[in-house]
C-alpha cells in the first residue's frame, strides 16, 4: 500500500509542477522542459442500464466517472519516460449487487506488480485509481529497449488477437480504449523501414513464473508478415500472422499454436481471419471468424467473467463469427450494427453504437449491447444492456 | 498538293505530341513546385458546414513527388499523436494510445479524412497525377485572376484512382502552381472542386496557402486547409519515413 501512495504522490506532483512551472524564474529551462513534457487525457462519464434477459421491471443501473491522465517526458534525443493512469468513480448496482467487486472492478492480476488502489469503498461504490503505463524507454539507431508497464501490441485482426501474448483485451471491454499493458522488457531492432525484430521478457503475476516470447516482422508482396514464437503462462507458442489486401478489402490472419508445458492438456491452435471492404459511400463491412481447436462443439453453461483472458480463451466455442457494418452518417456522426455468433451453442450477441462529436474535444457514444440464447448457453444470461457515454479529451 | 497536305498533317501532328509532352511536363513541374525533391508543411484544416465547424492542425513530410509522405496529427487532443505514412504503394496508420499500426486497404482511399471533404487518396496522394494518368492539354484560362494552363487527366485503365477524370489548371507564370483541380467520378459527374488562392512566400516559394475544398451540389460545405510553415528541398533521409519514425515523430 506504501508502494502505491509513494507512486501516486509522484504522479500528483508532476501535475502540480506542470501546472505550476509557469511562475518558475528559469524561463528558459522550463519552456525546454515544457516542449519536452506532454500531458494529455480525458474525463468521461458513462451510465450503463442492463435489464436482465426476462425483462423483469427491474433496472440496474451503474454510472462510471472516468478520468485519464497520459504524461510523457522526451529527455533529450534517445529516452522517453511515460507514465499513464486513470482514476474511475464507480456508483450503482455492480459494486452493490456483484459478489467481490470492490476486489475486481480495477484488478490487476495480470500484472507482475500490482499498481491499483482503491482510494474509497462503499456499499455501492469504488473509487479506484491504476496505473497501466510506466516506462523508459532508451531509443538509439535502429534499436529501441522499453522496461516496465507497456503495451505489447502482436495483434493484426481487429476483433480476436491469437498472436496478442502478452495482453489479451476483450471485444466486450469498450470503454478502455487504451487497452491493459504488461510489465516487460522489450528488445527491438528495426531492420528495415518495414520489418523488425524483437523480444519480450516479462514476469508474470507475483513474478510466480517468466515469459519470453520474439516476434519477427516483415514486408514482401505488399503483405505485412509476422512470426512469433516462445515460452509463455507455461506453455509453448508458435505463431504467424499477416496484414494484406484482396482487391480493395483488407485482409488479415493471424493463428498460434499452443503446447502446455504441463499434464493434463492437449496442444491447441487458435486461428482467426479478417475481411474487411469500404465503400465509396462509406459503408463500412467487416466480418471476421475465431477457430479454437480446443473450443466446445456443445454446450458448456454461462460465460464465467472471471475467466482468465489469453489467446487461448479467447472464443471458448469452436468457432465464433463476427460480422459489422458501420456507416458515417454525418462527418460528425457514426452508426453502426455487429454481431457475434458462437457455433458450439448458436447462442449470439447483437450490438448497435452510434458515435457523435459535439465539438472538437466532446463526443458522444450509446452502445446498446443485447445478448440472446438458451439458458445454459455461452450468452443466455447476458441480458441486454445500454451504455450512454459522453467524453472530453483535453 | 499532296506535298502540303503531307507537310501539315506531319505538323499537326508534331504539336499534339508536342502538346501531349508540355502537359505531362507541366504537372510534373507542379508536383515539383508542390512538394519539391522533399518537403515540411505545418497545416490547419477546418471542416465548414453550415451549423458547425471542426478544426484540426497537422505536420506533414514529403520524399520525392509522391514517393514517401508521414502525416502527423498535432490537434484536437482526441486524435492527437495519430501519424500515417505512405512508402511507394502502401500506406500504414498509427494510434499511439493502443500501440497499433494498421495497414490502410485500397478501399479505403476512397474515404474522408479526419472526418473531411478531403479523401486519404488526396491527401497522402495514394495514386501519382503523374504516373498514373494520361494528360491532356486543353488551353489557358484564367483563374482568381491567375492565368493557368487548363489540363485534362485521365487514369491509366489498370490504375488504382479513386476519380474517373480530373482537370487542373495551373498557373503560366513560371511556377507552376496548382490553382483548381475538378474531380470527376467515373460517371463523369463533378464531384468535388479544390480552389486554391492567398499566393504568399513559404520557404522561400511563392505558393498558394490556402486550399478550399467544395463537394459538388451541397451549399455551404468545404474543408479549407490553410498553410502555416513550410520548408522545401531540405534534407531528409529516406529512413525518416519508417515504421520507427512514425510511432516517435512530434
Amino acid at each position: 500500500m506504501i508502494k502505491n501512495t509513494t507512486l501516486f504522490s509522484v504522479l500528483f506532483s508532476l501535475l502540480l509542477f506542470y501546472s505550476l512551472s509557469t511562475t518558475a524564474q528559469e524561463e528558459e529551462k522550463v519552456s525546454k522542459f515544457k516542449e519536452n513534457f506532454v500531458a494529455d487525457g480525458y474525463i468521461k462519464y458513462m451510465q450503463t442500464i442492463a435489464v436482465q434477459k426476462d425483462y423483469s421491471d427491474e433496472w440496474f443501473i451503474d454510472n462510471l466517472f472516468h478520468n485519464r491522465l497520459n504524461f510523457k517526458y522526451y529527455a533529450g534525443d534517445k529516452w522517453t519516460f511515460g507514465l499513464s493512469g486513470r482514476n474511475r468513480m464507480i456508483y450503482g448496482a455492480s459494486p452493490k449487487l456483484v459478489p467481490d467487486y470492490q476486489n475486481q472492478f480495477g484488478n490487476q492480476d495480470q500484472y507482475a506488480v500490482n499498481m491499483s488502489y482503491n482510494w474509497l469503498t462503499g456499499e455501492s461504490f469504488v473509487l479506484n485509481s491504476e496505473i497501466d503505463r510506466a516506462y523508459a524507454d532508451y531509443s538509439t539507431g535502429d534499436w529501441q529497449f522499453r522496461i516496465g508497464r507497456q503495451r505489447i501490441n502482436w495483434g493484426v485482426s481487429m476483433i480476436w488477437n491469437p498472436n496478442d501474448l502478452f495482453n489479451t483485451y476483450s471485444f466486450f471491454d469498450f470503454d478502455y480504449e487504451e487497452r491493459p499493458g504488461a510489465d516487460a522488457i522489450l528488445i527491438r531492432n528495426y531492420i528495415g523501414a518495414t520489418s523488425s525484430i524483437e523480444v519480450v521478457f516479462s514476469p508474470s503475476n507475483q513474478f510466480d513464473y517468466y515469459n519470453i516470447a520474439g516476434l519477427y516482422k516483415f514486408n514482401v508482396w505488399q503483405y505485412d508478415f509476422q512470426v512469433l514464437g516462445g515460452y509463455v503462462r507455461e506453455n509453448y507458442h508458435a505463431g504467424a500472422g499477416w496484414e494484406g489486401q484482396i482487391g480493395g478489402a483488407g485482409f488479415k490472419g493471424e493463428a498460434t499454436y499452443f503446447i502446455p508445458d504441463y499434464a493434463g492438456e492437449d496442444a491447441s491452435v487458435v486461428a482467426d481471419i479478417s475481411l474487411d471492404y469500404t465503400f465509396k459511400n462509406s459503408l463500412y463491412l467487416h466480418t471476421e471468424t475465431i477457430y479454437n481447436s480446443n473450443g466446445a462443439t456443445s454446450k458448456i453453461g454461462a460465460f464465467d467473467p472471471s475467466l482468465e483472458l489469453t489467446p487461448k480463451t479467447l472464443s471458448l466455442s469452436r468457432f465464433a463469427f463476427f460480422n459489422e457494418a458501420q456507416y458515417q452518417l454525418t462527418p460528425l456522426t457514426r452508426i453502426g450494427v455487429n454481431s457475434i455468433i458462437n457455433s458450439n451453442d448458436l447462442s449470439y450477441y447483437v450490438g448497435g453504437n452510434l458515435t457523435t462529436s459535439f465539438s472538437d474535444n466532446f463526443e458522444l457514444l450509446v452502445f446498446g449491447m443485447f445478448f440472446f440464447g438458451d439458458d445454459d448457453s455461452l450468452y443466455g444470461q447476458g441480458g441486454s444492456q445500454i451504455n450512454w457515454r459522453l467524453k472530453y479529451s483535453f | 498538293m499532296k506535298k502540303s497536305i503531307t507537310t501539315i498533317l506531319i505538323t499537326l501532328f508534331s504539336i499534339s505530341s508536342l502538346l501531349a509532352q508540355d502537359a505531362k511536363e507541366i504537372i510534373e513541374k507542379m508536383m515539383d513546385q508542390q512538394r519539391g525533391q522533399s518537403s515540411y508543411t505545418k497545416m490547419t484544416m477546418k471542416v465548414v458546414r453550415p451549423t458547425w465547424t471542426r478544426t484540426m492542425e497537422m505536420k506533414s513530410w514529403s520524399k520525392g513527388t509522391d514517393k514517401y509522405f508521414l502525416v502527423l496529427i498535432t490537434s484536437p487532443a482526441k486524435d492527437k499523436g495519430s501519424a500515417s505514412l505512405k512508402r511507394q504503394k502502401e500506406m500504414w496508420s498509427w494510434t499511439p494510445s493502443i500501440e497499433r499500426t494498421i495497414k490502410i486497404s485500397p478501399s479505403m482511399m476512397s474515404q474522408a479524412w479526419m472526418g473531411s471533404d478531403f479523401t486519404n487518396d488526396d491527401l497522402m496522394r495514394g495514386s501519382s497525377v503523374v504516373e498514373d494518368y494520361s494528360h491532356k492539354l486543353l488551353g489557358k484560362e484564367t483563374v482568381n485572376e491567375v492565368e493557368c494552363y487548363k489540363i485534362e487527366l485521365i487514369p491509366h485503365e489498370d490504375a488504382a484512382v479513386v476519380w474517373g477524370k480530373v482537370i487542373t489548371w495551373v498557373s503560366t507564370d513560371g511556377l507552376y502552381n496548382q490553382m483548381k483541380v475538378e474531380n470527376y467520378d467515373e460517371d463523369m459527374y463533378l464531384v468535388n472542386t479544390l480552389n486554391n488562392s492567398e499566393l504568399k512566400e513559404l520557404g522561400g516559394r511563392t505558393i498558394p496557402t490556402r486550399m478550399e475544398m467544395i463537394p459538388a451540389e451541397e451549399e455551404g460545405k468545404k474543408t479549407v486547409m490553410i498553410y502555416h510553415d513550410a520548408k522545401f528541398n531540405q534534407k531528409i533521409s529516406e529512413s525518416f519515413f519508417t515504421q520507427q519514425n512514425m510511432k516517435k515523430v512530434r
